[in-house]
């Protein structure tokens, strides 16, 4: 350890507090040296997002310091960070669809001859520096075109290009196969040993302690240790970002009776769906979802799951094949149809999709029954038993919150997810098609979600559960089915899902 | 707390005030006295019972239209285009108002508003359908079928629809059959308030109380949320854009037969435009619309009376206008959704 | 027809068609000016107004040179009102368009009445000294090219065009946005300025109540129709532009209502909308969070 050189970036106490009282981040110090590969793992809502953001100047800290290479800075957007060195590839891509991969990196640091934008300048040394951190990107490719794993890349080098000496990679496995991520690290190897730090954010534990030589651990706003990996462990690093008392919850999987199942609930055959852009994102699917069962959908993000789950709600058409319910072809009706006879959904992005953020929670659980008369809907509607029927629901689901006349913004993502979940519900429905429903929920609000989805497993209902965290797959699962490019590459029970086999199926679309 | 529960009044008066201060200022800018100004629009507008009556005709078309604009903004659409639908409907009851002869007035009235309330809503549900499922902008096409609607009316009441006996492009007088009950003092009240305000009633039980009116409200707030519960989005926009454009018909058609008794080329000085400063004021509620209609038939019954005493131009009344779309805006539709 | 004699007819109707296209062709710039930055501008029409009027009152005090001055400089504050208004007080593009519209539809309504101490009908201002028509007709065409250009051939235009397709990414990749579309609205003020000082200044020599008279929206539809583009919007301008100058020859001399000829752009708009599903910039009309 070069204890002489000062480090990469120190940040004193960060402190960051978001209107409604949020504290994201207490007092937070943080200390990267020069070629280090540095990771910062915490439980969602720990605080990791908004440090990051901090030391890239798009989150304005209300108190705390920074220094770079051993110099106070003060950051106040993200081209006052780019100036110090500090490069952020965020889990979403920033890449702007509509321009070239090229364009996307030059942005904002254009070479200029004669006035004019240089893109021969830009392509050599963004090839240059590509072929440096052993990347390969189609740079004249329109950003739309490219897949998940490339925008990442071209993100790298778009990060490089500005000079990053620190690069901050915000859960960058997150979207990726296992094959892909370690691709990815291969890269981080090499940035590190060019001399750069990289400090990366995830809460996989397995990262950690393969990729980073230190790890800073935050739980709920604050920091609760520092560590150097290799005098670290799992065991510890669990009990520090969980807390000691919490360490022991986990999503427990009650014992069920593994008697033959019975009925089918839900069943997909032969379906063929088209995604963005009118290309086909789902190839001839077949499954079958049994009563009783849950049956989860593994596959690296953009593998086909958004669309195979919305064509069997019914939001998106179909090419060909057909899904039925309890035997009865429901393919072509709308979503109301399916809705009432007996299709639930529960969708990806709560905020967007799930809820109406300044409609009041009586109004939220209403709709999409809103015609539906024994939830207080109708041409006209009852309020009194609309009020009633979501006073009902939100004591039922254990939702902390003002009332059925708060607005859905004031409860916290937990609780808006069990809103969610609890409309899905409410119509006892024969099958649930839930897209990642926990995702973001921490370990409280998730068993919730799905104890409530459980109660009704155990009266019949078939679920069939898309997520990308393996892990929890395993968990709630009977048997898991995965998509590989539209396909789907397997169906495995259980008990042979191991990690390494469904990675391959993964990433292979082969066992 | 009282002040959260209060701002949905206070903000709109605020908005209001700071309009006229900036108005007056204006005007003691140009050379006049802001307080002889203000006092001959007060007179103008509510010093007599003439005055009074006055203020209310005006309201009428402006509270029609801006309830248009209403119900569209709750569906999340921007419905530029009531001036537009509420001179085709002002036109199409004219037609049925002297087209038909020997009906009785309790027949003769409902047709004739029909005639007025279908063809504006026909007009708005085309910008609703393109929207729907083109995704053509609303705002482009109902500007342009606003051009469209005045050059088709204008080619009518010159060519086909014009009344032979009449020097002004104008349609033959609606029978009087199909005349709406009107004050003679010369103040151009008619029944058409009473109409006007039983759809403000209408609209707001519609919003409040119907599933068509919570899919209205969802789509303006959430459409995706809408979707994924199985609202039909699309025919929801189309439906809200119809029955926008069938209050802005209805605004038209009360014009004709309660005051002009016939369609003359460019009657309508702006009313559909006026109607979004109506709405944004009114804050897209029924309530708020009737209130911030009555004001600005205040300021446009005041302001020609003051024109003609204090030599202060009317068109004062669309500055104040102005500012108060600028202050109350800002508290309504944040940015579009899509 | 003889070739001669068809020129003849051709020429001045193409000159007509030019004279007409100048004021859609430098608004539509102004248009995809700011709406490539992201903000939807409805307020041409306003912009337009208020460059017509004081271009006429300034042209009268010191010249018609300097009333071009005086309306593009008025023009791009009434472009910078739009953004202030649409970024510090939040406002809706929409909103603030209207407001801009009415604005200043009765603001130079009033004045014209005040400063003129005119009451009766026809109100209306003139000026003596003319600008040629011709001098905009080029500077807008050379504008066309230049515009072209710079959109996609220099860091600038780059900016500009991923500003309209993600304020927030294009932040994260170091640029200054709020200088960009603070560029972008002046522009867009200064041209809509331009567009009005040509026909108050150059094409009629007088200002008279709504002048513009819809001009403006024409040229937001050139915008849509072009897909915001500057060549593509210039060819629907000059469409546009030639179906006025047909109108005003056939008036009277055929069967062909001119209420048709005059609905041609509208109708042309509604369509392009319709059949073209024209895309406008991602980030067009977003409120930043």
């Amino acid at each position: 350890m070069r204890a002489d050189n000062p480090p990469a970036v120190h940040m004193r106490n960060i402190t960051k507090r978001y209107p409604g009282g949020v504290v994201a981040n207490n007092a937070i110090s943080l200390t990267v040296l020069p070629g280090t590969a540095h990771a910062v793992v915490g439980e969602n809502g720990a605080g990791k997002s908004t440090l990051m953001g901090v030391l890239y100047g798009s989150v304005r800290p209300d108190a705390g310091s920074i220094e770079i290479d051993g110099a106070p800075v003060t950051l106040r957007r993200p081209a006052d960070a780019i100036r110090h060195g500090i490069g952020l590839v965020t889990q979403h891509t920033t890449m702007i669809p509509a321009l070239t991969a090229l364009d996307n990196v030059l942005l904002g640091f254009e070479p200029v001859r004669f006035g004019t934008l240089d893109r021969r300048t830009g392509r050599r040394r963004v090839e240059e520096l590509s072929a440096q951190a052993g990347i390969e990107v189609d740079w004249l490719a329109s950003a739309d075109t490219l897949s998940v794993a490339a925008l990442q890349k071209a993100e790298i080098v778009k990060a490089l290009y500005r000079g990053a000496r620190v690069l901050i990679l915000d859960e960058p496995t997150a979207t990726l196969a296992p094959a892909e991520a370690d691709r990815l690290f291969a890269v981080v190897q090499g940035i590190v040993a060019s001399g750069a730090s990289v400090l990366f954010i995830t809460h996989k534990l397995r990262e950690v302690l393969e990729h980073s030589g230190h790890v800073t651990i935050l739980r709920g706003g604050a920091k609760t240790g520092d560590r150097v990996t290799s005098e670290t462990n799992a065991d510890e690093l669990v009990s520090l970002m969980l807390g000691a008392d919490r360490s022991a919850v986990r999503l427990e999987q009650p014992q069920r009776d593994r008697s033959e199942p019975s009925d089918v609930s839900l069943q997909v055959r032969a379906l063929t769906v088209r995604g963005r852009g009118g290309r086909p994102a789902v190839h001839s699917a077949d499954l079958t979802v049994r009563t009783g069962e849950v049956l989860g959908v593994a596959g690296v993000d953009g593998s086909g799951q958004r669309e195979l789950a919305e064509a069997i709600v019914g939001l998106r058409p179909t090419v060909s094949g057909s899904v039925l319910l309890c035997g009865e072809d429901v393919t072509g009706s709308s979503v109301a149809f399916r809705a009432a006879a007996g299709i639930a959904y529960v969708p990806e992005d709560r905020h967007r999709e799930g809820l109406i953020l300044d409609f009041d929670l009586a109004e939220n659980l209403l709709l999409g029954r809103h015609r539906d008369a024994s939830a207080g809907g109708g041409r006209f509607l009852q309020r009194r038993r609309v009020l009633a029927d979501a006073e009902r629901l939100l004591t039922e689901s254990g939702v902390a919150s003002a009332g059925p006349l708060s607005p859905a913004s004031s409860l916290s993502g937990g609780n808006q997810q069990k809103v969610v979940v609890a409309r899905a519900l409410a119509r006892n429905p024969r099958a649930l098609v839930a897209m990642q429903p926990t995702r973001g929920l921490d370990v409280g609000a998730s068993a919730a979600v799905y104890d409530a989805i459980r109660a009704h497993t155990a009266a019949g209902m078939g679920v069939l559960l898309f997520s990308l965290d393996l892990d929890e797959l395993r968990e709630v699962s009977d048997r898991i089915a995965v998509m590989y490019n539209g396909r789907i590459a397997g169906v495995l029970d259980r008990d042979e899902a191991g990690v390494e086999r469904l990675g391959k199926l993964m990433t292979e679309g082969r066992p | 707390m009282i002040l959260r529960r209060l701002a949905p009044v206070v903000q709109p008066l605020l908005s209001v005030l700071g309009a006229f201060v900036v108005a007056g200022i204006v005007v003691w800018a140009c050379g006049g006295s802001p307080f002889e100004a203000l006092s001959a629009l007060l007179q103008g507008s509510c010093g007599s019972s003439t005055g009074l009556l006055r203020t209310l005709s005006k309201a009428t078309p402006l509270l029609l239209s801006g309830l248009a604009v209403a119900v569209a903004l709750r569906a999340g659409l921007f419905n530029i285009g009531a001036e537009g639908q509420l001179i085709l409907g002002a036109l199409a009851a004219a037609w049925a108002g002297h087209a038909f002869t020997g009906l009785p007035a309790w027949i003769h009235i409902p047709i004739c508003l029909a005639a007025g309330v279908l063809v504006g809503g026909l007009w708005a549900a085309i910008p609703g359908a393109l929207r729907a499922w083109r995704g053509s902008h609303e705002v482009i096409v109902t500007i342009m079928l606003n051009y469209l609607a005045i050059q088709f009316a204008h080619f009518l009441v010159n060519g086909v629809m014009k009344d032979p006996g009449s020097m002004a492009p104008a349609t033959a007088m609606v029978e009087p059959s199909a005349r709406l009950w009107a004050a003679a003092d010369g103040s151009n009240f008619s029944a058409g308030f009473g109409l006007a305000l039983l759809a403000a009633v209408g609209v707001a039980v519609l919003l409040r109380r119907t599933a068509l009116g919570f899919e209205i409200r969802a789509v303006g707030l959430g459409a995706d949320a809408a979707r994924v519960a199985g609202v039909n989005v699309g025919r929801t926009m189309v439906s809200a854009m119809a029955l926008s454009g069938a209050l802005a018909g209805l605004a038209g058609a009360i014009e004709v037969l309660g005051v002009h008794r016939r369609y003359l080329d460019a009657f309508s000085p702006g009313y559909g435009f006026d109607s979004i400063a109506v709405a944004l004021l009114g804050g897209g509620s029924p309530v708020g619309v009737t209130l911030s209609s009555l004001l600005f038939g205040g300021l446009s019954a005041g302001a020609t009376y003051m024109e003609a005493w204090t030599h202060v131009p009317r068109q004062i009344a669309g500055i104040v206008q102005g500012v108060v779309i600028f202050s109350a805006g800002a508290r309504y539709l944040k940015g579009r959704r899509r | 027809m003889s070739g001669p004699e068809l020129a003849g007819l051709l020429l001045p109707l193409g000159v007509a068609a030019l004279r007409q296209a100048t004021p859609l062709v430098l608004a539509g710039l102004g248009g995809i000016c700011s709406e490539r930055v992201g903000i939807v501008n409805i307020a041409l029409e306003g912009m337009m107004l208020a460059g017509a009027f004081t271009g006429l009152v300034a042209g009268r005090l010191a010249g018609p040179l300097v009333g071009v001055l005086a309306a593009v400089t008025v023009g791009m504050l009434v472009g910078l009102t739009h953004l202030w208004a649409t970024r510090k007080l939040r406002l809706n593009h929409i909103v603030s368009g209207v407001a801009i519209n009415l604005l200043a539809l009765h603001s130079t309504t009033f004045l014209l009445r005040r400063l003129f101490n005119q009451a009766d009908p026809p109100v209306e201002a003139r000026i003596e000294s003319m600008l040629p028509t011709s001098l905009f007709t080029g500077v807008a065409l050379a504008l066309v090219l230049v515009f072209h250009l710079v959109l996609y051939y220099t860091p600038l235009g780059l900016r500009i065009r991923a500003v309209g397709e993600s304020e927030a990414s294009t932040r994260m990749a170091g640029v200054d946005t709020a200088r960009v579309k603070m560029l972008g609205l002046a522009a867009s003020g200064v041209l809509a300025g331009l567009a009005g000082a040509y026909l108050s200044l150059a094409q009629v020599g007088r200002f008279s109540d709504d002048m513009v008279s819809g001009r403006g929206f024409i040229a937001l539809a050139a915008v849509v129709c072009g897909r915001w583009t500057p060549l593509g919007m210039a060819a629907a301008s000059l469409a546009f532009g030639a179906l006025d100058a047909l109108q005003f020859h056939l008036q009277g001399s055929v069967a062909l209502p001119g209420e048709l000829l005059r609905s041609i752009p509208y109708i042309a708009t509604v369509v392009a909308a319709m059949a073209l599903r024209p895309r406008p910039p991602a980030d067009l009309g977003r409120q930043e969070e």
